[in-house]
């Protein structure tokens, strides 16, 4: 039995094509929301990754096989290819974009991204309709031992993750230091600056000393861990190209000093 | 007809005439397990009955719990508890084991055994991220995170990289990463991280589809375990690194030859190629290699189901092999000079060894005291017997079987593993045998799983002998993932844990991490300077300095950081090699190097150090003239070389 022709003797549209003009749509959509959430600055980071991610790594390569007419594949060659085609297309338009003017930079990529979808369905539309794909396999009942089961590991897999991640976190907080830096900056000026890897909030103070004579003093510099502290220092005219300028450090808890750095005055 | 060895809706034309010949070539059909109805009679694996456990979900949950054993080991790491080794090896093995276990005992379906895949790829590539969840800590992983943070910066390529000459004039991860860095808000280190943990999937899947065609869905299955259990796959793979992203792409290129039609096979394929050929030299040399040889074995085999794949395949390759040329010739000359020594080296090292004028290099020698417990070391060396014997029995196994061109270059490529263990007889070449197992495992895959599945047939019925075959194999296969691991990552880096000075991803630690964030700051972009290996490395990456290391004028650079007096000679070093900063890090004179040495190879007493440096020699600086100490945290300090660069001293 034949499928029934229209007066004009075209096929009629089988439900094939209309999932290939949903795929083109998607793509389409895809394509402008990837850019809508790019350019919007306060586009939250989760939905930037959500759509960036198949716009990056799934798009470019559904075009080339559109455009190059794939043929019938599975589910996973396709994907396969899909993504193996998007890197080998981003690394060869990473080639071109650079040598632009712009490089590779936010906008180019977006760019060259977005012409590339209009041009490649452009192209793709125009060849003629493939052959309707074969109706799929009945997919598999869904057995919710296994739906549960893949929960289970699921959350096991989020718990080791976030495990992991405390344990490092706490090894970074377990290195107990603190910096300090002084360096010079222009014509007789230093940048003078601290920060903290102290495990609670701790007070500092800091001396600058040219020789025998104290310069300055900072006191009551309380740091949290990862904080710090900077100020640039003038120099006075009395400091001497050749003479040693020296910043030590304090805890405001204690005399002795904790750090000090130096460096010969600047012609 | 429908048939799911092939692993999709309808076979393909050579797929139906391959498998009919083969049938045809074989003597009458015997079941492979007693009480089965032959293969030719059976119903395809699609069709059977599944098995009634919840095989993936079981499986899944098997990955999980070891992989929460691994996290739990590791932050006993970190803190140099006891239990952290064991409880490592015990999570890593409930994390492939079980799953092995599913693929060898069970009935599953080809969905069932590709899922299965994908669960032990993501676990073991979540090994990897649990070592360093925080930032990138592995050598190649700095070089490349320099290359992405100067395409960041800059908005171009083919920046100069001191840390990895290659790696900007093979941008392809790079490019991808940024363009993710740049378009998601993401930073660098987790976009290299969704960059690699895709590939990684990708990696596993795609060889399973490749193993398809030459191999039934199950054995497929298990040449790909074998190939996770190469010394390079958990870590070195599994790194922000090109070759991960190679990885990816080369099965790709061949499942594309094998799956698309003549003219999307070569334009498609190419495009592959071409993308491999810019992410990573030596794969792409590889698959070129690869591609030529299963072209020529198209042609000479004369298959009737194989000549309609031959110009694709012919055509691919000779493609790839044009890029690999060009490129590396127009764009990328410096690999010859990257690549060159390395192969030299060893191949002169050999020739000392085979000669007598060297003697063989010690195996498992620990670099610094850090070696390997005795039974890792046991498991090491039994791995590389069983693929060495494994390897032949399963060239036999493959001859026997007449497979086709595609199984003919797979056995090629397992078949030249134990030439990969010569250069191990040397230091020089010990590393070249480590990376060609990413490479050679692909067809050790594929010989192993033969033999497997001679042996344990499925399915395996309670109260047959299969069963200890089974049980055998999988002790065997736990054999080859230690042992695999042993053999190609460090003792002292399996695990995060305390500093040890020049131990790669050990002497990654908060203190020379922040030296490095604020040198970014602070420090003049592009410095030369000079220090331990560890902290130049994390200079270039991180501070986008430009480490010096070997030798100015004949004398080693790091006398600097050895000599226990500041004297002429190490003035002469500085203002000779314009080393505008010098980093000391005060820990190498606390302990041994992890890896053999504290800042290049060839420094004098490499690899035989029996004393740290002494504290005189890292106490030096603070005192010397001309030297402006500009940064310091008790143990890690900065100084400024201006005075002496501009004729001071």
């Amino acid at each position: 039995m034949t499928a029934p022709r229209t007066p004009g003797g075209v096929l009629p549209r089988t439900r094939s094509f209309d999932r290939r003009d949903a795929a083109d749509g998607a793509a389409v959509v895809l394509a402008a929301a990837a850019t809508a959430v790019v350019l919007v600055p306060s586009a939250p980071v989760w939905l930037r990754v959500a759509v960036v991610v198949p716009f990056l790594l799934a798009l470019p390569g559904y075009l080339a096989l559109r455009v190059a007419g794939s043929g019938r594949l599975g589910v996973e060659d396709r994907t396969l290819l899909t993504v193996g085609l998007s890197i080998s297309i981003l690394a060869i338009a990473g080639l071109a974009l650079d040598l632009l003017p712009s490089g590779l930079s936010r906008g180019s990529w977006l760019a060259a991204i977005d012409v590339g979808v209009v041009a490649a369905l452009v192209v793709a539309r125009r060849r003629p309709a493939a052959a309707p794909a074969p109706r799929p396999v009945a997919r598999p009942r869904v057995r919710w031992a296994t739906v549960g089961t893949l929960a289970l590991a699921g959350a096991l897999a989020v718990t080791a993750l976030t495990v992991d991640i405390r344990g490092a976190q706490a090894q970074e907080r377990r290195e107990r230091f603190v910096e300090v830096w002084l360096v010079p900056s222009g014509n007789h000026a230093a940048l003078l600056g601290i920060r903290s890897a102290e495990p609670s909030v701790t007070g500092y103070r800091v001396t600058l000393a040219d020789g025998p004579r104290r310069v300055r003093t900072w006191s009551g510099i309380r740091l949290a861990w990862g904080e710090s502290w900077q100020v640039t220092v003038t120099l006075p005219a009395s400091v001497h190209p050749g003479e040693t300028v020296t910043a030590r450090l304090y805890r405001e808890s204690s005399p002795g000093v904790v750090r000090s750095v130096h460096f010969a005055a600047p012609d | 007809m429908r048939d799911r060895r092939g692993g999709n809706d309808t076979l393909s034309v050579d797929q139906v005439s391959d498998r009919r010949a083969r049938e045809a070539a074989r003597p009458p059909a015997t079941s492979d397990s007693p009480g089965n109805p032959p293969a030719a009679a059976r119903p395809c694996p699609d069709t059977v009955v599944p098995t009634r456990l919840p095989a993936l979900g079981l499986g899944a949950v098997a990955a999980a719990v070891g992989l929460l054993a691994v996290a739990a080991a590791d932050n006993l790491a970190r803190t140099a508890s006891t239990g952290a080794r064991p409880l490592f090896w015990a999570g890593y093995m409930t994390i492939v084991l079980p799953i092995t276990a599913l693929v060898l005992f069970s009935r599953l379906t080809r969905r069932q055994l590709m899922w299965l895949l994908l669960a032990v790829g993501a676990a073991l590539y979540l090994v990897k991220v649990m070592h360093s969840p925080l930032w990138f800590t592995f050598h190649d992983e700095l070089g490349h995170l320099r290359t992405a943070a100067d395409i960041q910066r800059t908005g171009h390529l083919y920046e100069h990289n001191p840390i990895l000459r290659a790696s900007p004039f093979f941008p392809a991860l790079e490019t991808v990463a940024t363009a993710l860095a740049g378009l998601s808000g993401l930073s660098l280190f987790v976009s290299g991280l969704v960059v690699i943990g895709v590939a990684r999937l990708v990696t596993i899947v795609a060889l399973f589809r490749v193993y398809e065609f030459v191999v039934p869905p199950r054995a497929a299955a298990l040449a790909t375990i074998v190939y996770t259990s190469n010394p390079t796959f958990l870590y070195f793979d599994g790194q922000f690194s090109y070759e991960s992203l190679a990885l990816a792409l080369a099965p790709i290129v061949i499942l594309g030859a094998l799956r698309l039609g003549p003219r999307a096979g070569i334009v498609l394929g190419s495009t592959l190629a071409v993308g491999a050929v810019v992410t990573h030299h030596l794969t792409s040399y590889a698959l070129c290699a690869f591609l030529a040889v299963w072209a020529l074995l198209v042609v000479v085999a004369r298959r009737r189901s194989e000549e309609a794949r031959a110009v694709t395949i012919a055509a691919v390759a000779a493609i790839a092999i044009a890029v690999a040329v060009a490129w590396a010739a127009l764009v990328a000359p410096v690999t010859s000079g990257y690549i060159t020594p390395v192969v030299r080296n060893a191949v002169h090292a050999l020739g000392d060894v085979v000669s007598g004028g060297s003697p063989v290099k010690h195996p498992f020698q620990g670099a610094g005291g850090y070696g390997r417990p005795a039974w890792e070391r046991i498991a090491s060396l039994a791995s590389v017997a069983i693929v060495s014997v494994g390897v032949l029995v399963g060239l036999l196994a493959a001859i026997r079987r007449r497979p086709s061109a595609l199984g003919w270059a797979l056995a090629l490529t397992g078949a030249a593993y134990p030439l990969t263990l010569l250069p191990r007889l040397t230091q020089a070449g010990t590393e070249i045998s480590n990376r060609s197992s990413g490479f050679v495992f692909v067809g050790v895959g594929y010989l192993l799983a033969l033999i497997v599945v001679r042996a344990v047939p499925a399915p395996v019925h309670r109260r047959s002998r299969h069963v200890s075959w089974g049980l055998a194999s999988l002790a065997v296969l736990a054999v080859l993932f230690i042992g695999g691991v042993g053999i190609g990552w460090a003792p002292a880096a399996l695990q995060p844990g305390p500093f040890i000075p020049a131990a790669n991803s050990r002497s990654i630690d908060p203190l020379s991490r922040w030296a490095a964030v604020w040198a970014r700051s602070h420090l003049e972009p592009g410095s030369r300077l000079s220090g331990d290996v560890d902290s130049s490395l994390l200079m270039a990456a991180y501070a986008g300095q430009d480490p010096q290391s070997g030798t100015i004028s004949s004398i080693p650079v790091s006398r600097l950081f050895t000599a226990t007096r500041f004297g002429p000679v190490e003035r002469r070093i500085i203002v000779a090699d314009q080393l505008r900063y010098l980093v000391v890090d005060r820990r190498i004179s606390e302990a041994l190097p992890g890896i053999g040495f504290y800042f290049a190879p060839g420094e004098p007493g490499a690899f035989h150090h029996s004393h740290p440096i002494p504290d005189a020699a890292v106490d030096k600086f603070h005192r010397a003239p001309f030297l402006d100490e500009v940064f310091s945290d008790g143990r890690i300090s900065i100084y400024d070389t201006r005075n002496l660069l501009s004729g001071g001293g």
